[in-house]
């Protein structure tokens, strides 16, 4: 047994500290999320459901029509998955690609039960559609270990069915690209929101004596930690059409018709900007609060206007603290899925929408998987941004 | 230096602007409370009347008391794994020769910043397989991934001036290890350790997005009996659950507060 010198073993001690937290996250955050990210490019289900199609269909070129070893092997798969009354599964994965091939798979699962099995040759014969290159050609993507099909789709393309080329679907059925980009966009203006409005106030709170500081701070803490879900149901509440926002403002006459802002872009914007404002506000707060006056006490009696000394001096020094804020606002906003869904209407649902609609509504895991990917990306690279711009750990000495 | 007429109107308008942001951030929070004492049902003001009408409904309501339940249930069991987690693995980190300690805090720190849809779908996935989805325990499991996060960051928070040299002279003295654990640094790092407890109790109690994938009809959780109220009909009982929730979370956040400055003092 080798034997440590002091040091190592005392960093081995350390490490034995967090393997717990460690392995916990490990087996159900780390294994969970890779194995979900998987079933973008792979299906499992598949492999199970028609072993023997899988493995033939992938010596198989995809041209012209398939050996007669891939006929056999969708003709057992479907046998053996026919007696187990499980072929519907196989037929609505394959209906994803052309509707027109669920009945087909399901009447050659059909005839592929029947005693005596019908020979490979007579099974085509029997259903049309699997006399055409162009089904196999698709099947071959559906039966095939990975696929790109999903990933495609969550960028509005799709392979012809014929040729096997990528192109971009038909513009009535695109809608992740603008989803993509209606995210983006709402994450990016509701951070803008948040750092106009909680900039200036965190420059007014730190200026503030001890006691208005504590009564400024509970302002926003309070609201930070009342659930989201109730900070929602509020705005639900308040913009309803004869909510107490709309009768104020009939009261007041500003307007006479009550205006539309529930299931809109507007209440969505609103709530999600009163949910993410405390977190843009807090980083920004506590690195102003660490700036000593004398700098830009400094600057003046240097001779700097006032607008001069906050430009040059003052605001270069809070920029940790405004990237710091903005950086995490905008992570947070990408995910939202409860906002929006309570207060915005169907053109302003985000990308956290498309995967609860695909696990729930259309139960389809591998779209669920492909579009968590993508919103995985582009949250995961701005978290390693963040990580590298804040510490997110300050540690002691000895 | 005497202010300028100009800067003073600058800050005076400020402080008027500050306030209204603060404003902004308060008023819709505590607009839902009146609306819990509604005499009719509805959710505007003003009130026809003052009544506990909503409050003897919901109190009376075996789907709230249910959920009500499960909450406390799940939030509990969440706080009892995810704070040894948190706290054990929160003492490693913190000290210098921890190898690796950023890289492996910013891991640990993921699920705060993943999109919990993406965590719920694969902890939902991945329970099902494991023949855990719609049980206490998987729920369970999936809120300590969330809440774990909390306790790592307020027990390094609270370790930041704790003198590890402690440790060494407790040992140097004959001390077992988990005797200096329990009589020298525990005492010290108590309120850290309290407050990350209560942030992981205040995740798993507001949390709605991971109980409405993971959890079965059995484990409906305050939070997820909301949403679907609120799905299907508005009425002042959903206004009285929100208001006890605010009302938890706030007094739990304050009695954190109060445990940290009191230890603060008695250093």
């Amino acid at each position: 047994m080798a034997i440590l010198s002091p040091a190592r073993m005392q960093q081995a001690r350390l490490f034995g500290l967090v393997v717990p937290l460690l392995a916990f996250m490990t087996v159900f955050l780390f294994v969970p999320v890779g194995s979900l990210l998987l079933r973008a490019v792979q299906d499992p289900e598949i492999a199970q459901l028609a072993p023997n199609l899988q493995r033939e269909i992938r010596t198989w070129d995809g041209t012209g029509m398939p050996p007669e070893a891939v006929v056999v092997a969708l003709r057992d798969d479907l046998a053996t998955l026919q007696r187990d009354r499980r072929a519907a599964i196989i037929a609505k994965r394959a209906a994803a690609i052309d509707p027109a091939f669920r009945e087909m798979i399901m009447s050659a699962a059909r005839l592929a039960a029947a005693e005596p099995q019908p020979a490979p040759d007579d099974l085509l014969q029997a259903v049309p559609k699997l006399r055409e290159p162009a089904t196999w050609a698709a099947l071959r993507g559906v039966f095939a270990p990975f696929t790109d099909t999903y990933l495609l789709a969550t960028v509005d393309h799709a392979r012809d069915p014929a040729t096997g080329a990528i192109r971009a679907v038909p513009s009535s059925e695109a809608i992740f690209i603008d989803t993509l980009a209606r995210t983006l966009g709402i994450s990016l203006g509701v951070t803008a929101i948040c750092l106009f409005l909680a900039y200036p106030l965190a420059y007014v709170v730190v200026r503030q004596n001890r006691t208005m500081q504590a009564v400024m701070l509970t302002f926003v803490l309070l609201p930070f930690w009342t659930s989201i879900l109730v900070r929602s149901a509020a705005w639900l509440v308040l913009l309803q059409t004869h909510g107490v926002v709309n009768d104020a403002l009939i009261s007041m006459s500003i307007i006479s018709e009550p205006l539309k802002l529930v299931f809109s872009r507007a209440g969505t914007v609103l709530a999600m900007v009163h949910i993410q404002l405390p977190f843009t506000f807090l980083p920004i707060y506590s690195v102003m609060k660490s700036i000593p006056d004398d700098y830009t006490r400094a600057a003046s009696s240097l001779g700097a206007q006032p607008g001069y000394a906050f430009r040059k001096v003052y605001l270069p020094l809070t920029l940790p603290g405004v990237a710091a804020g903005c950086l995490l606002t905008f992570i947070l906003c990408l995910g939202y899925y409860i906002t929006p869904a309570l207060l915005g209407g169907p053109s302003d649902q985000m990308l956290s929408y498309y995967v609860a609609y695909y696990l729930n509504q259309n139960v389809n895991w591998s779209m669920a998987a492909a579009v968590s990917l993508v919103l995985l990306l582009i949250t995961l690279a701005i978290y390693v941004l963040y990580v590298r711009m804040v510490p997110v750990l300050r540690q002691t000495e000895s | 230096m005497t202010p300028t007429l100009g800067s003073r109107l600058v800050r005076f308008v400020l402080l008027g602007l500050a306030w209204i942001v603060l404003l902004f951030l308060m008023l819709p929070v505590l607009a839902v409370i009146p609306l819990s004492f509604n005499s009719e049902p509805f959710l505007s003001y003003p009130l026809a009347g003052v009544s506990l009408r909503w409050y003897e409904a919901v109190l009376s309501s075996p789907q709230w008391m249910g959920a009500l339940k499960s909450s406390l249930i799940v939030g509990i069991a969440t706080v009892l794994i995810a704070t040894p987690l948190g706290t054990l693995a929160a003492f490693a980190l913190v000290r210098k020769r921890m190898p690796h300690a950023q890289v492996l805090m910013g891991l640990l720190l993921l699920p705060m910043a993943l999109p919990v849809v993406v965590v719920a779908l694969a902890l939902y996935i991945f329970l099902t397989r494991i023949g855990l989805a719609n049980s206490y325990i998987g729920l369970i499991i999936a809120h300590c991934v969330l809440a774990a996060p909390f306790v790592l960051v307020s027990v390094t928070a609270s370790l930041a001036g704790f003198d590890f040299a402690q440790i060494r002279a407790g040992a140097s003295l004959g001390a077992a290890p988990l005797r200096v654990f329990f009589f020298v640094t525990l005492p010290q790092i108590a309120p850290g350790v309290a407050t990350g407890a209560i942030f992981a109790f205040i995740t798993s109690w507001d949390e709605v997005v991971v109980a409405l994938f993971v959890a079965g009809p059995g484990q409906r959780t305050l939070p997820r009996q909301m949403f679907a109220g609120l799905r299907e009909q508005l009425d002042p009982s959903i206004m009285v659950v929100a208001t006890i929730m605010i009302v938890i979370s706030v007094f739990l956040v304050a009695l954190g507060f109060v445990l940290r400055h009191r230890a603060a003092r008695r250093r």
